[in-house]
C-alpha cells in the first residue's frame, strides 16, 4: 500500500505568481501589429539577439520575431519568407490559408503574449500579422546540441551505448524508441521563474499508480524557484525527507535504465538541460542495482551484487571497526596480527581515532582534488598523495601502515556502489561512525548500525518504504534485491510500484531444451 | 537548526570524554604472551610474565640482539595471585593486557601445594581466556619464561605450537575447571621442562621448553607425573594419537619394526556385574609402518598379520601400564572413567560418588586392542637389502 | 486510534523472537543448568508450554476485542474502575520490566566487554536508540526488527563452528533424577515465555485478521528451538560447569576458532546480540509507552517516549545493587511474578469476558 505523505502546498508563492502573470503575461494579443511590436520590443529591450523582421504579406504588415541561434534561419528564409513573399493569399481566412500554405510541420496558433514569449524562448519564430489577435508559432527550432554519446557516469561493458543528452526532445525520443507502446505518457511541467525549464513526467499508463503521478505533479508545481540547472534542484525540492543523508530519488543517464524502471511501474522525470533523469520512487536496494546485473547471467549478477553489499558494509564500517578493535577489543585480533599492528603503531604519535579521521579526511581531499582538477593536474595530485601519504608518512612514523591499508581498502570499497549518490552518503556517514567507535568501541559501531537501520526504516520515497521489500517481507520482490534471480523467475513486478498490474510475464518461461532433439 | 548544532557539538566532544574509560591505545598496552606462577619458599606467590616489546620487531631496524628476543620478563610477588598481579602492574609502565596470553605455567612447588586458588583467579578474571593452555613446569615456572627459542619468537609460542600438535595432553583452563568439578575430580596437565641445548654456539638459555610427560592432579594437588611413554598411553585413551611411534620386536627376526599410530578410537564400555566394576576399553587403532629394521618382507600377508598382533600387544601393554599407574599409584581418574559409569549406571554411581577414589582402585580394566596396519609405507620389502636376504 | 501503522504477521515473528531470547539466552542456560544439570537441554520444551498457552489466551482476547489493546479492553471487561487499576498495574509492570532489561543489558556489557566505562552510558545509548525507533511507530520497529533479527540469528550460527569440540555424552544419563529437575528448569523459562503476552499490544496492528495465532505460535516454537540449540551447545561443551557461570553462552563462544587464526568471537557475538537486545528494548518500550498513553488517554504516545525512557533508566538502577541479586530475582521471583501477570491474569480476563458474553447472549 502506498501511503504518500503529501507535502503541504505553500500558498504564498502561488499568489505572487498569479499577480505577476496577470500583470504582463496573460494579456491577449492586440489587433494592431504596432501595439504588439511595441510591447514585444519593450519586453526584449536590450536583447540584441532577438530579431524583429518586418515585411508585407499581400497588403498586410507582418513581423517575425525570433532569437538568433535558437531558430533555423535557413529554413525561415527558404520556407517561410519565400512562401509568404512570393504567394498571394485569400483575404478571407487569411490566417488559416497562411497556415495551410506554409511548408512547416509544426505550426501553432497562439493568442497571448505569454504564449508568444514561450514560443520565442523555445526557439520557435513567431509570426505576427496586423489585424489579427492571433499569431503563429513556427516550429523551426534548431540549436547546437551534443550528439548522443556513451554515458560517462554509468558505463557498462555490455548494454546500449547511448545516453541521454542535455536536450529534452532527444531524451524523450530515446525513450520512445525503446518503449513503442502508446501507453508511455509524457506530461510536461514547467519549473523555474526565469529558466522555465520543462520537466517531463514519463510513465506507463496502466502500470503506475495514478496517485503517484498526481503527487509528483503536485510536488513539482510547489517548486517556486528562479531556475533549474540540473536534476539535483528538482530532486531536493521533491524528496520526502530533506534532512536524510540518503538519496531518495535515483538519477540515470541511460535510456535502458529509465525504460526498465518505467516497466516496473515507476515514473521518470526528464529535465531539460541535463542528461540526468530522475527515477521515482526508489528503494534502498535499487541503489545497488546496475543495468549489467540483468544483462549478464544471473549467477554473475548475484555474485557481483553480493560483492557490492559486502564492500558497502566494508566502506561504511572498516575504519571504525579498526579503531574499535585497536583501542577497545585488542583480544579479538589474532595474536600475530596484533603484534604486527602493535609494533607498527609503536612510534605513531596520534591516538588511533585521530589517525583514522586524519587519514580519511586526507583521502577524501585527494579524491575531491582528483575529480575537480583538470585531468593533467589530477594525476599529479594522485602521485603526490600516494607518495606523501602512502610512503613518507609511514616511514616518518607519523601514520601507521595498517591505517593506510584500512583507508585504501575503504576507498576502493566506496567505489563499488554502482550509484555515485549512495557512495557519497556512505562517505559522509563514515565519520560519525568513527567517532562512535572511538567512544564506545564495537558497541558504538553497533549503535550506529542500529541508528542507520532505524533511519532507513523511517524513510519513504514517494510513499514507498525505503527498505522494502526486505524489511516489509514481500517475498516475490525479494528476488531482485540481495540476489538477482533468473529473469524467467521474476514473474511479478515489484511490490508497491508495480502492483497495479502485477504480472510481468508469462509463467514457465524457463528455457527447456526439447526432448529428443539430439 | 540550533538543535542539530548542539547535537553535532556533543558528537564532536564525545571522543574527549573517553580518556578515563576502556579506551586504551595499543602503545599503552603491555601485551602479555605467557605467564608463570610460582610459590616461593616463604609461601608467597610470584607471577612472572613475558611482555612483548613492540619496538623489537619493527621492520628495517638493525642491530637487534637476537639472543634477547622481542620480550622481557617481569614479575610481581604477593601473598596471593591477585596481589601478585597488582604488584606486577606497578612494575610495568603500561597497562597489562591479558587478552592474548594463552600460556599459563605453574611451578612444581605450587602444583604440589594445590592450584585451586590460582584457577579461581584465572577463571574469575575477565582477561584470561578459557582456551588458554596450562602447564606444570619442572622447577620454577620463571625459568621457562626466560628461555629464548631459536625458531619461534617467544618460548610461549614454541610451547603452544608443541601442544597444538598434540605431543602432550592439551589441557585448557576450561578443561581444568570442568575436570576438577566433574565426577572424577582429577585432571592431567602437561609437564614441561627446559630442553638442554647441545649446541656450543648457543647460550644455555637459547632453547625451548618441551613436554616431558604429564602431571597428574587429584583434587587440585599434583600427585605425580607420567613419563613420556605413559603419556602416550594416556593420549590413546583420550583419542589423541598423533606423531608418536611405537616399536615392536618380531619373533623370528632381529631388529624392530616401528609403527606410527594414526586414527585411533577408544570405546569405553562400563559394566557392573555382581558388584564388580569393570571398564571395557575397546581401542581401535590404525598404524603406518615407518621403519623396518628386520629382514621381513612386509608385503607378505602372513608377516603383516604377525606384525599386527605384535602391534596390538604392544599397544595394550602401553595402555595397561598407564592405567595401572593411574589406578594403583596415584588413584587419580584423569581420563574420567567415573563419568562413563555415572552415565550408564546412575544409581550405582550415587552410592560410590563420595568415595570414588577408593572405588577407582577396585575397578577392573579389560583392554581390548584392535589394530589395523593401513599401509607399510612407500616400500614393501626391506630397503637396501639383497633379495636373497629377505625373509618371506 | 493512536497508532496508524500496520504490520504483517510475519514481521511479528521477527519482532517476538529476539524479544524473548535476547536476555533469555544470557541467563537461561545457567539457571536451567542449576536445576536440571545434564537434562537442561530439554528444559525449553517444558518452558515453551507456557508460551503456547499465553499466545492462545492472547489470541482469544484479541478475537473478542479486535483493534483494542489490553489497556482498552480491560476497562470493558472489568468495568471502569477495576479496569483502570488493572491497566495501571500492567503498564507499571512493563515499565519496571523494561528497566530490568536495560539493567541486564548494561550489566552484561560492563561485566564482559567494557569493564571501566560507566554502565549508564550503555543504558542511555540503547534507550536513546530504541526511543528513536519507538517514535517512528510500530512500522519502523517492525522493519528494523526484520533486519536486526536476521543479522542476530545469522551470527548465532557461529556456534556450529564448535561442532567438532562437543561431547554428546555429557547429555547422559537422561532423566537421572527423574522429571522433576527438568520441570523445575523449564519453569525458569516460563518468565520469558510468558512475555508472549506482549502480542496483545501488537495484534491490533496486524494487517490480516487471521494469521496472528499462527505467527504467535510459530514465534514461540522458534524461541524454543533456538533455546534448545543454545542449551545443547552449552551442555555438550561445558557440562555441569555451565551452572557456575553467569553467562555460559558467552564463554562457549570464546572457544570458537576458525582455522586457528580467527579466534575470540566474543566481541562480535556481543555486538550482534546488541541488535537483538535493541529489538527487545524497543518492543517493550513501545508497549510501555503505548499502554501509558492509552491509560492517560493521550492523543499521541510519541511525546511521552523520551520522558518515559528517562524514567526507565532510573528504574534500571532502582533496587538492584548487583548481578547476584539480579540472578536471584530471575530465579526465584521472576517466574512466578511474570507468569502471574502475563498468563494468569489474562486468563482471568478471558474467562470473565467469556462469562459476560454468555450472559449477554442468554439475556
Amino acid at each position: 500500500m502506498i501511503r504518500i505523505r503529501r507535502l503541504p502546498l505553500k500558498k504564498k508563492p502561488k499568489k505572487q505568481k498569479a499577480q505577476q502573470q496577470t500583470s504582463s503575461q496573460e494579456i491577449p494579443l492586440s489587433k494592431k501589429l504596432t501595439e504588439n511590436i511595441h510591447l514585444f520590443s519593450s519586453l526584449y529591450q536590450d536583447s540584441s539577439d532577438v530579431i524583429f523582421r518586418s515585411f508585407v504579406v499581400g497588403k498586410i504588415d507582418a513581423t517575425i520575431i525570433y532569437i538568433e541561434g535558437l531558430s533555423d534561419t535557413h529554413k525561415l528564409d527558404e520556407q517561410v519568407l519565400d512562401t509568404l513573399l512570393k504567394n498571394e493569399f485569400k483575404e478571407i481566412d487569411f490566417l488559416i490559408s497562411i497556415k495551410n500554405r506554409l511548408p512547416i510541420s509544426n505550426i501553432e496558433t497562439i493568442s497571448t503574449f505569454s504564449e508568444c514569449v514561450n514560443a520565442i524562448s523555445a526557439g520557435n519564430p513567431v509570426l505576427l500579422l496586423d489585424g489579427f489577435e492571433e499569431a503563429l508559432s513556427l516550429g523551426l527550432v534548431k540549436f547546437e546540441k551534443r550528439s548522443i554519446e556513451e554515458p560517462q557516469a554509468e558505463t557498462s561493458i555490455r548494454g546500449p551505448r547511448e545516453g541521454f543528452t542535455e536536450s529534452l526532445g532527444v531524451n524523450t525520443s530515446l525513450l520512445r524508441r525503446i518503449i513503442k507502446d502508446p501507453a508511455l505518457k509524457m506530461k510536461a511541467v514547467h519549473v523555474g521563474k526565469y529558466t522555465k525549464t520543462k520537466v517531463m513526467i514519463a510513465y506507463i499508463e496502466g502500470l503506475i499508480d495514478r496517485t503517484l503521478i498526481e503527487e509528483i505533479e503536485n510536488r513539482l508545481n510547489r517548486i517556486h524557484i528562479d531556475g533549474v540547472l540540473e536534476s539535483g534542484y528538482i530532486e531536493q525540492f521533491i524528496e520526502d525527507s530533506p534532512y536524510s543523508p540518503f538519496p531518495q530519488l535515483l538519477y540515470t543517464e541511460r535510456p535502458d535504465v529509465a525504460s526498465a524502471n518505467l516497466l516496473e511501474g515507476r515514473a521518470i522525470l526528464i529535465i531539460e538541460g541535463t542528461p540526468f533523469s530522475l527515477i521515482a520512487p526508489v528503494s534502498f536496494f535499487s541503489l545497488f542495482q546496475s543495468q549489467e546485473d540483468y544483462y549478464e547471467r544471473f549467477w554473475i549478477g548475484t555474485f557481483i551484487r553480493s560483492l557490492r553489499f559486502l564492500f558497502v558494509v566494508i566502506s561504511l564500517f572498516l575504519p571504525s571497526i579498526y579503531v574499535a578493535i585497536t583501542t577497545f577489543h585488542q583480544e579479538m585480533v589474532p595474536t600475530d596480527l596484533l603484534l604486527s599492528i602493535a609494533s607498527s603503531r609503536e612510534g605513531v604519535p596520534f591516538p588511533a581515532i585521530v589517525e583514522a579521521i586524519m587519514m580519511e579526511i586526507a583521502f577524501e581531499a585527494l579524491r575531491e582534488a582528483g575529480i575537480r582538477l583538470p585531468k593533467q593536474v589530477g594525476s599529479a595530485v594522485s602521485i603526490v598523495g600516494a607518495l606523501v601519504i602512502g610512503q613518507a608518512a609511514v616511514q616518518a612514523g607519523i601514520v601507521s601502515a595498517p591505517m593506510i591499508i584500512v583507508v585504501s581498502i575503504t576507498g576502493i570499497a566506496s567505489f563499488m556502489a554502482p550509484r555515485y549518490s549512495i557512495g557519497l552518503s556512505i562517505r559522509l556517514l563514515r565519520f560519525p561512525i568513527i567517532f562512535l567507535a572511538g567512544f564506545l568501541g564495537l558497541i558504538g559501531v553497533m549503535l550506529a548500525l542500529i541508528m542507520i537501520i532505524i533511519h532507513l526504516s523511517t524513510l519513504r520515497s514517494f510513499g514507498v518504504p525505503y527498505l522494502s521489500p526486505i524489511s516489509t517481507l514481500q517475498k516475490p520482490s525479494m528476488k531482485d534485491t540481495l540476489i538477482r534471480s533468473p529473469l524467467w523467475k521474476m514473474n511479478l513486478r515489484p511490490h508497491l510500484t508495480g502492483e497495479f498490474n502485477a504480472v510481468r510475464q508469462g509463467t514457465n518461461l524457463k528455457p527447456v531444451p526439447k526432448n529428443g532433439d539430439e | 537548526m540550533k538543535k542539530s548544532l548542539l547535537f553535532l557539538m556533543c558528537f564532536c566532544f564525545m571522543p574527549t570524554l573517553t580518556g578515563c574509560m576502556d579506551r586504551v591505545e595499543m602503545k599503552d598496552l603491555a601485551i602479555i604472551m605467557a605467564a608463570g606462577i610460582d610459590r616461593l619458599e616463604d609461601g608467597q606467590i610470584r607471577i612472572s610474565v613475558q611482555i612483548f616489546i613492540p619496538r623489537a620487531i619493527t621492520s628495517g631496524e638493525t642491530g637487534e640482539d637476537l639472543s634477547q628476543g622481542p620480550i622481557f620478563v617481569r614479575e610481581g610477588i604477593g601473598d596471593n595471585l591477585a596481589n601478585a598481579v597488582s604488584m606486577l602492574q606497578t612494575n610495568v609502565p603500561r597497562r597489562l593486557f591479558w587478552g592474548q596470553c594463552k600460556i599459563y605455567i605453574f611451578g612444581n612447588e605450587l602444583a604440589k601445594g594445590g592450584i585451586r586458588k590460582e584457577i579461581d583467579y584465572l577463571t574469575r578474571h575477565p582477561g584470561p581466556r578459557g582456551k588458554s593452555f596450562l602447564y606444570v613446569s619442572e622447577g620454577k615456572a620463571r625459568g621457562i619464561l626466560t628461555l629464548v627459542p631459536p625458531l619461534e619468537r617467544f618460548s610461549g609460542t614454541a610451547l603452544r605450537k608443541l601442544t597444538e600438535d598434540e605431543y602432550g595432553t592439551k589441557t585448557t583452563l576450561k578443561d581444568v575447571d570442568m575436570g576438577l568439578m566433574g565426577e572424577s575430580e582429577s585432571v592431567s596437565i602437561p609437564y614441561i621442562k627446559k630442553l638442554e641445548s647441545k649446541e656450543s654456539a648457543r647460550k644455555s638459555h637459547e632453547t625451548i621448553p618441551v613436554i616431558d610427560g604429564t602431571a597428574i592432579f587429584k583434587k587440585d594437588r599434583m600427585v605425580g607425573t607420567l613419563n613420556i611413554k605413559e603419556t602416550r598411553g594416556l593420549l590413546w585413551l583420550k583419542d589423541k594419537v598423533k606423531r608418536s611411534t611405537i616399536s615392536i620386536k618380531a619373533d623370528d627376526a632381529d631388529g624392530e619394526i616401528t609403527l606410527t599410530p594414526t586414527l585411533g578410537k577408544v570405546k569405553f564400555i562400563p559394566e557392573i556385574t555382581e558388584g564388580h566394576w569393570i571398564m571395557n576399553l575397546n581401542i581401535n587403532i590404525e598404524g603406518d609402518i615407518v621403519q623396518n629394521e628386520t629382514h621381513l618382507n612386509l608385503m607378505n600377508e602372513v608377516v603383516l598379520m604377525k606384525v599386527k598382533k605384535k602391534y596390538e600387544v604392544a599397544l595394550k601393554e602401553r595402555v595397561t601400564g598407564t592405567v595401572e599407574k593411574l589406578q594403583q599409584e596415584y588413584a587419580a581418574d584423569v581420563v574420567n572413567f567415573a563419568r562413563r559409569f555415572h552415565q550408564k549406571y546412575p544409581k550405582e554411581w550415587r552410592k560410590v560418588e563420595d568415595r570414588w577414589d577408593e572405588k577407582f582402585q577396585e575397578v577392573k580394566f579389560k583392554i581390548n586392542v584392535n589394530a589395523t596396519i593401513r599401509r607399510p609405507g612407500y616400500i614393501g620389502p626391506p630397503a637396501a637389502l639383497p633379495k636373497d636376504e629377505v625373509i618371506e | 486510534m493512536i497508532e496508524k501503522g500496520q504490520i504483517s504477521s510475519l514481521q511479528i515473528e521477527f519482532m517476538m523472537v529476539p524479544t524473548i531470547i535476547a536476555t533469555g539466552i544470557l541467563s537461561i542456560p545457567s539457571i536451567a543448568g542449576k536445576y536440571a544439570q545434564h537434562d537442561m537441554w530439554m528444559t525449553p520444551i517444558v518452558g515453551s508450554l507456557i508460551g503456547f498457552i499465553t499466545v492462545y489466551i492472547t489470541w482469544k482476547l484479541y478475537q473478542l476485542y479486535p483493534k483494542l489493546t489490553p489497556i482498552q479492553y480491560s476497562e470493558i471487561i472489568l468495568g471502569k474502575a477495576v479496569g483502570k487499576i488493572f491497566s495501571l498495574f500492567l503498564v507499571s509492570f512493563y515499565i519496571h520490566n523494561t528497566g530490568l532489561i536495560i539493567r541486564q543489558y548494561t550489566d552484561f556489557i560492563t561485566g564482559n566487554v567494557m569493564f571501566e566505562t560507566p554502565g549508564v552510558f550503555f543504558s542511555i545509548s540503547i534507550m536513546f536508540v530504541s526511543a528513536l525507533a519507538v517514535r517512528g511507530g510500530i512500522e519502523v520497529i517492525a522493519r528494523t526488527a526484520v533486519i536486526c533479527t536476521t543479522l542476530y540469528l545469522i551470527t548465532s550460527l557461529s556456534l556450529l563452528l564448535l561442532i567438532k569440540d562437543i561431547d554428546v555424552t555429557y547429555m547422559l544419563p537422561i532423566f537421572e533424577n527423574g522429571l522433576l529437575p527438568v520441570i523445575k528448569g523449564g519453569f525458569v523459562h516460563t518468565a520469558w515465555f510468558s512475555e508472549f503476552f506482549l502480542l496483545s499490544f501488537l495484534f491490533p496492528f496486524v494487517n490480516s485478521k487471521n494469521t496472528g495465532l499462527k505467527s504467535g505460535m510459530k514465534a514461540s516454537l522458534y524461541v524454543m528451538l533456538i533455546l534448545l540449540y543454545v542449551n545443547f551447545f552449552v551442555l555438550t561443551l561445558l557440562a555441569d560447569s555451565s551452572a557456575n557461570q553467569f553467562y555460559p553462552v558467552y564463554s562457549i563462544v570464546g572457544a570458537i576458532s576458525v582455522l586457528g587464526f580467527f579466534e575470540n568471537f566474543e566481541a562480535i557475538i556481543t555486538a550482534s546480540w546488541i541488535l537483538g537486545n535493541y529489538v527487545k528494548v524497543s518492543v517493550f518500550l513501545y508497549v510501555a509507552s503505548l499502554g501509558l498513553a492509552q491509560l492517560l488517554r493521550l492523543s499521541d504516545y510519541r511525546s511521552i517516549v523520551f520522558p518515559l525512557s528517562l524514567l526507565l533508566i532510573f528504574f534500571s538502577y532502582w533496587d538492584i545493587p548487583n548481578i547476584v541479586i539480579l540472578a536471584d530475582y530471575m530465579t526465584k521471583i521472576q517466574p512466578f511474578y511474570f507468569v502471574f501477570v502475563q498468563t494468569i491474569l489474562p486468563l482471568f480476563l478471558l474467562l470473565i469476558a467469556l462469562a459476560r458474553l454468555k450472559r449477554s447472549e442468554s439475556s
